[in-house]
């Protein structure tokens, strides 16, 4: 069996920023489980006026249990249309209801949900979410129809969605269901489930609702949005600062993310032969894969260079291709050693993806490893020699005891909440007045910090001994003790100098939900493609539940 | 108004910290509070309690992580802690000592008694606010089966005690925050 690769390859943020959705992913999880257990679909309720206000109600029956998209639609000034946290109204608000909604639940949501944070949602309800318009193709989508005619698909392939959702909060927010509570149904097992359901009803929702923006405006003139077309629509995603932390606030869950996709890689890796029905999947998905790498389109610098690379990496891998011998032993190890010397990051993670295609059949099991179930990660062991905790520290901060904390641009950066809205944010230590307020959100530093004070102690001292002289110490010497069962729990790079993309760890996030196209708006920000190319719910089968990612050669 | 216990955990950890908590101290403070709420009990009153208290090393807080980091001594007798404010916010440190034991422990406020093995709880109705001497032992006694609860209906002056602690870690905006802390800046009307 080959090794699982180590984490001082993987967890640097520049890796970890480099990554891309697989069979793994979320929203992949998501589908095939809809369609293997033929889940069914209904439009419950479309109640919306002919300037887009109103609710509709989008059903999805489970072999045991049924789920709602509540959905409420509203008129917004585009003065108001704002992505951040600090925003207070949206196009449209969402939220998935435990069940199906009555005329009470209905009234009762109509006044929480579009004040999103404002409001309060029950149990009943697992996420909350919003949605901005891309007000350029939505004019353009709903003037074409509404004129009888097709949207312009360049227009579309520049934007690639309707709306972009700029919060999905569940787990507990709000006042929603707590995880705990639909944690063992097989359905929200894996992470994010109820999330991915909400987005995935969304972009059906939205689909619906500008057919029918086109049909109030052009009357009887209005036609329905071509089929192939409207599969290319995904649904956008804006995500900020505030969800970078949540990589290093979950180590374990987001240890159980990159282990079982290390593990995935591992054991393709560990396969003797390639059947040639293998290596045909490969290669096929590989041409779409291709074509999706075309249609991705940003203006940020740090993107714009990786994207290059990544389109160099794709023709240097596909002459390499036409010399490999798919008959030698362990053939999928050798093309990713190959790519090592090869390939830049981007293009590595690229390929590392796309070689799990093939063998569902051994990873696809892994899905059921990634929730983090582990309920006594988080309790220290007292009685663990002091010695063994600092060897702990070696092994997931070694490169961090090594780095200079004196020089500022090691620590210029502290991450802190802002009294607005709690917005998290990332401001110049040296320069305002937000030291005091940081969050725990720099490992490194502390690892290095509580690494030193313990080489004060003697030899023989307990965890226990030291953390009552140094509580300050407790919540790295917590992270230190994971690192026993988690080794890829720790990002390996520093998230406070002065060189810090945030955006990375946005991606590492995004990429296991799933998502494709990610276009950085700046350094901590960046926009994203949800499930385009997925058959919307009607249409999903046992026949395109899988591969859908993958866009088809346009005939 | 209900909460969710992610919420309990959150505002708990928060208003820690805005008391003065290191930030491992906090994050116990926020389970602990959080897992009184799943056994039925006020663990938001509890933890609003302790928090008002002082913030040195006899914090109730700091002293039931003392006591879940000495779990393994429990096994070579009894632990002691004197003149303990909201002993109810000691319970969920004696559950993870239970836990890491695999035990039933006993949790003895001047004569009032608790017992958790971990996952539920039993005490007495008049389980007190303060106690002149806490004894912690391992008892060989089975803790009955409890369902544990999915909410919390905190008191409101609590849950307003603790918001206004938590507002302590949050950092006043400036327009340079405003304007690059979230690094947006561009127009989203496109």
């Amino acid at each position: 069996m080959i090794a699982r690769r180590s984490p001082d390859v993987v967890m640097t943020l520049a890796r970890l920023g480099s990554l891309h959705q697989s069979r793994l992913s979320f929203m992949r999880q998501l589908t095939r489980r809809m369609a293997r257990e033929a889940w069914t679909f209904r439009t419950h309720t479309f109640d919306i006026d002919d300037q887009g206000v109103g609710h509709a109600v989008y059903t999805a029956q489970g072999p045991e249990r049924v789920y709602s998209l509540v959905a409420f639609a509203h008129d917004l000034p585009p003065e108001m249309r704002s992505d951040r946290v600090i925003a207070t109204a949206w196009d449209a608000t969402f939220t998935l209801f435990d069940g199906v909604p009555s005329a009470e639940d209905i009234d009762r949501l109509s006044q929480n949900i579009p004040v999103q944070e404002a409001g309060r949602v029950s149990e009943r309800e697992l996420t909350v979410s919003r949605a901005n318009r891309s007000v350029r193709l939505w004019e353009h989508f709903v003037d074409a129809l509404a004129a009888g005619q097709q949207p312009d698909p360049d227009q579309l392939e520049a934007v690639g969605y309707l709306m972009r959702t700029t919060a999905v909060y569940g787990s507990g927010k709000l006042g929603a269901a707590d995880r705990e509570v639909i944690e063992n149904r097989p359905e929200m097992q894996a992470p994010f489930q109820a999330e991915m359901l909400t987005v995935y009803l969304i972009r059906w929702f939205v689909r619906d609702l500008v057919e029918h923006m086109a049909r109030a405006k052009g009357g009887a003139n209005a036609v329905r949005l071509d089929p192939g077309m409207a599969r290319r629509l995904g649904i956008g995603n804006s995500t900020g600062l505030g969800m970078a932390p949540f990589i290093v606030n979950h180590p374990v869950l987001f240890n159980n993310w990159i282990m079982a996709r290390e593990e995935a890689i591992a054991r393709v890796r560990s396969i003797d032969q390639a059947a040639e029905d293998d290596v045909t999947c490969f290669t096929d998905l590989l041409g779409r894969a291709e074509i999706s790498v075309a249609a991705w389109r940003t203006e940020h610098p740090v993107q714009i260079a990786k994207l290059n690379d990544l389109k160099a990496d794709i023709g240097i891998l596909k002459s390499h291709l036409m010399s490999v011998n798919w008959n030698a032993h362990l053939p999928w190890d050798d093309l990713l050693n190959w790519s090592e010397g090869h390939l830049s990051s981007e293009g590595q993670e690229w390929l590392a993806s796309l070689v799990l295609e093939p063998y569902g059949d051994i990873v696809d099991g892994l899905c059921s490893c990634m929730a983090d179930s582990y309920s006594q990660a988080n309790i220290i062991n007292g009685a663990m020699p002091l010695k063994d905790v600092r060897e702990l520290i070696e092994q997931s901060f070694g490169w961090a005891l090594a780095v200079d904390w004196a020089d500022p641009a090691q620590t210029a950066l502290a991450w802190y909440v802002s009294e607005e809205k709690l917005e998290p944010r990332l401001g110049n230590r040296f320069e305002e007045p937000i030291a005091s307020y940081e969050q725990p959100l720099a490992p490194a530093r502390d690892a290095a910090e509580a690494y030193r004070k313990a080489g004060k102690f003697p030899g023989d001292a307990t965890t226990a001994a030291f953390l009552e002289k140094h509580p300050e110490c407790r919540h790295t010497v917590r992270r230190a003790q994971m690192a026993r069962f988690a080794p890829y729990a720790e990002i390996r790079s520093n998230t406070i100098a002065s060189d810090v993309l945030p955006i990375d760890m946005l991606r590492a996030k995004l990429s296991f939900f799933g998502v494709t196209h990610f276009d950085p708006r700046s350094d901590r920000w960046v926009r994203v493609c949800m499930y385009a190319g997925a058959p919307y719910p009607l249409d999903l089968s046992s026949h395109n539940f899988d591969h859908w990612i993958y866009p088809e050669a346009i005939q | 108004m209900t909460m969710s216990l992610n919420e309990v955990d959150a505002m708990v950890r928060k208003a820690a910290r805005g008391a003065g908590l290191d930030w491992g101290l906090a994050e116990e403070a926020g389970r602990a509070a959080r897992w009184l709420c799943a056994q039925g009990q006020d663990g938001v009153g509890a933890a609003a309690k302790a928090l008002a208290g002082p913030k040195t090393d006899r914090c109730t807080v700091s002293s039931g992580a003392r006591l879940a980091d000495c779990a393994a001594d429990l096994r070579n007798g009894p632990a002691r802690f004197k003149d303990v404010l909201t002993p109810q916010l000691f319970l969920p440190f004696a559950a993870l000592a239970a836990k890491m034991l695999q035990v039933t422990i006993e949790v003895d406020c001047d004569g009032h008694r608790a017992m958790t093995d971990g996952q539920s709880l039993t005490l007495s109705d008049d389980f007190p606010d303060h106690a002149s001497i806490v004894t912690v032992r391992v008892i060989d006694v089975p803790v009955g089966i409890e369902c544990p609860m999915s909410r919390a209906m905190p008191d409101p002056e609590d849950w307003a005690q603790l918001e206004a602690l938590a507002k302590l870690t949050y950092a006043p905006a400036t327009d340079e925050s405003r304007l690059n802390g979230a690094g947006a800046g561009l127009s989203d009307n496109d």
